[in-house]
Formats: structure tokens, C-alpha cells, sequence
């Protein structure tokens, strides 16, 4: 198999290594969704660090990142408010529910979207009250997934054209799929997930 | 000592700029999955390992010495993480649990993971038509003809894409040996 292999390929450390590239797991791709995750880890600090340390802050260089983290997070608090209320006025769901928020990307800078987790016996309803996305454009959609150690699941899509709320159902237990992730899809780009991630969020069960 | 580029960079990612972040996670995640992966060969936890190693790397990216590189840096950072997971598994993993693809029996050496960091990272320096060609030779286990007629080129298209592939991981390898040094 490997007959084709320059035999003076590289010195002797080199050589050395040649052996680790029939190795899979120098192969495995990062997760797409990563990057996002990513931001969102670091907006969410940021936004903790913020709180903490008021306008004194004293490390050098950032004080324009917290003046944009800040704006974020009124943003975000406003819309965390509005949900509660949209959730307390609606009265829906009336049952015990966890609730979490997400974060737009950059692919969808001013979104954000706060989730309700209601247990049904037919499966798990996500209530997405989602802020600051645009309705889906014509060929597009939304959808939702989450993500675990056991892979990626779909939730259902949606478009946004005449609500902000959205119902989505899991049928797998979310303790086991923390991610929460929203992607724009195109219509006729068949069933995978796409790399336009619009909204991520951790479920934190 | 650390590029102008890998400065730059780590400036504007302590600095939270989305575009860093990104180039961050490009640039790195590859490589701290690949050690993640030779140390714990789990991916779920893998992925965690990226995401805590980034995440730390930006929470101390201000104390850096820009009289280092970047790259033993942040492999530093991921090993640490990846070791401190494979210890908190094994505390919570039964002993009588082991399965194939738990994790392994002992973490490898910093000088193994090492290698395996710098293989990584120098894959993912090379063109893509030169980086398949690798791929498919040892991953896929095919010979030049049947890469030639899988990608739909002439047998000495293969044979200059991986004769240019493997000069290219030569230079890269060796300027990975002597930032180690």
C-alpha cells in the first residue's frame, strides 16, 4: 500500500513521525458548531466579568470589549425580561420547566432566544421565544438540534414569518444533549446539519 | 519567539474579537482534538477538551510571553486539560466499566502527544488537493492508482500532489522540532 512513499522523504525524526498519519484520530474534523460555542463561552464570561468588576476595570486593552459585551448583555437581559412576561401573561407552559437561553452568532449578530424545557408525555417541548432573528427567506428555514456524546439530533424547523415563538419537540432526553444549536437551512440541501449556526445555547439540565 | 501574526492574533482574541476567536478555533482546534483524542479517545469528551482548552487560553492570554511560541503554548494548555479530564473519568469510571474505546490505561507522554500535535498542525497547513491525496494513501489505506481514479485525475497528478505533500510535512515537521527546542 504504501510502496509509493518517497523513501528519502525527511530526515530521521521526520521519518519517525510518518507513522502517525494512518492514525484516525489525526483525522477527525472539530465540531462546525464549535467556533460558536466558542463566542458564546466567552461573551457569557464576559458579561460575568462585567458585573463583577463594574467600570473599574483595571486590565489594559479590553475596556472597549466590555462597552460592546455590556450593550450585549442589556440586550440579552431585556429580552430574558420580555420572555418571562411573554411566559407569565401566555401562562404557558403551566408545568414545571427549565428554561435556558442562546445567543446569536455572528451569522445573526442582534438574535437571542430564551427556551423553555417542558417534559410531555409524548416527548420533550422546546418553547423558543426568539428575538432579533429575520423571518426565514424564501428557500431557507430554520432548525433545530441538539447535540451530545451520542451525536446530533433534529427538533423541527421553522421560519419565523408570522411569530417569534416557536415549539419544538425532542424525543431524546436532553440531559444527554446539552447543545443547543440553530441553523439557517436551504431548501433542497438535503437533511444534514448546515454551517450557518444562527443560535447556540446549553441546555445546562 | 512568537510571530508578528500569532502576536496579533492572540491580541485581538484576548481582546474578545469574533474574527480571532475564529481564527483560533481554525487554527487550533484541529490539533488540541487530535492530542485530546490520543490521551482520552473519546470524542464527546475530545470536543470538551477544544472548548476548555480556547476558553483558557483566552482567560490567560494576557500573562503570555511573546518570547515563546504560540502553538507549545496552547498544546500545553490542551495536554493539561485533556490530563485533568482522563483523571476526573477514571475517578468516576467504574473499574469493572472498561469498553472498548474508554479511555486509556495510562495518558501518553507529553513527548508523544507532542508528535502527534505537530503531525496535526502540519496537516492542516497543506493544500486541500495535497491534503486528500495524504489522506486517502493512509487513512483510506489506497494506492496512487486508486486514488487517481477516485479523484478523477491522472495517476501522475497523484504522484506530484503527494511527492509535494510529503516535502511540505518535512519542512513543516522539522520547523515544529525546532520550536520544541
Amino acid at each position: 500500500v504504501n510502496d509509493h512513499k518517497p523513501a528519502d522523504w525527511g530526515d530521521d525524526q521526520v521519518a519517525s513521525w510518518r507513522h502517525l498519519l494512518d492514525d484516525e484520530g489525526l483525522w477527525v474534523d472539530p465540531s462546525p458548531d464549535g467556533a460558536e460555542v466558542l463566542l458564546t463561552a466567552i461573551r457569557r464570561e464576559s458579561t460575568l466579568d462585567d458585573a463583577r468588576a463594574g467600570a473599574g476595570r483595571t486590565r489594559g486593552g479590553r475596556r472597549w470589549r466590555v462597552a460592546v459585551v455590556a450593550a450585549a448583555a442589556v440586550v440579552f437581559l431585556a429580552g430574558v425580561a420580555g420572555a418571562f412576561v411573554l411566559l407569565r401573561d401566555s401562562g404557558d407552559p403551566p408545568d414545571e420547566h427549565h428554561e435556558f437561553a442562546a445567543a446569536g452568532t455572528d451569522l445573526a449578530p442582534d438574535a437571542s432566544a430564551v427556551a423553555a424545557v417542558v417534559e410531555r408525555p409524548a416527548g420533550i417541548v422546546i418553547q423558543l421565544d426568539v428575538s432579533g432573528l429575520p423571518p426565514a427567506t424564501p428557500g431557507t428555514y430554520y432548525q433545530g438540534w441538539v447535540r451530545g456524546s451520542a451525536g446530533l439530533v433534529p427538533l423541527g424547523t421553522f421560519h419565523l414569518r408570522s411569530s417569534d415563538t416557536v415549539y419544538l419537540w425532542s424525543g431524546v432526553d436532553l440531559d444527554a444533549y446539552p447543545r443547543f444549536v440553530v441553523t439557517r437551512q436551504d431548501e433542497g440541501g438535503g437533511p444534514e446539519q448546515s454551517d450557518q449556526v444562527v443560535l447556540v445555547g446549553d441546555v445546562g439540565l | 519567539m512568537t510571530s508578528p501574526d500569532d502576536a496579533d492574533l492572540l491580541a485581538r482574541y484576548a481582546a474578545g474579537e469574533e474574527p480571532a476567536a475564529r481564527a483560533m478555533y481554525e487554527r487550533y482546534a484541529g490539533p488540541i482534538l487530535t492530542v485530546a483524542l490520543a490521551i482520552l479517545g473519546k470524542r464527546d469528551l475530545a470536543e470538551e477538551v477544544v472548548q476548555v482548552t480556547l476558553l483558557n487560553a483566552w482567560r490567560g492570554a494576557g500573562s503570555f510571553d511573546a518570547s515563546r511560541e504560540l502553538a507549545p503554548w496552547i498544546y500545553a494548555i490542551a495536554r493539561r486539560v485533556a490530563v485533568d479530564i482522563y483523571r476526573r473519568e477514571k475517578r468516576s469510571d467504574p473499574p469493572t466499566d472498561v469498553e472498548e474505546g474508554d479511555l486509556a490505561v495510562e495518558p501518553l507522554s507529553f513527548e508523544r502527544t507532542w508528535e502527534v500535535w505537530s503531525v496535526r498542525w502540519a496537516l492542516d497547513r497543506l493544500p486541500q488537493d495535497e491534503r486528500d491525496v495524504i489522506r486517502l494513501s493512509h487513512l483510506v489505506r489506497m494506492t496512487h492508482r486508486e486514488i487517481a481514479e477516485h479523484l478523477g485525475v491522472p495517476l501522475g497528478t497523484v504522484k506530484s500532489r503527494s511527492a509535494r505533500a510529503y516535502q511540505r510535512l518535512a519542512t513543516l515537521l522539522g520547523h515544529m522540532g525546532e520550536a520544541e527546542q
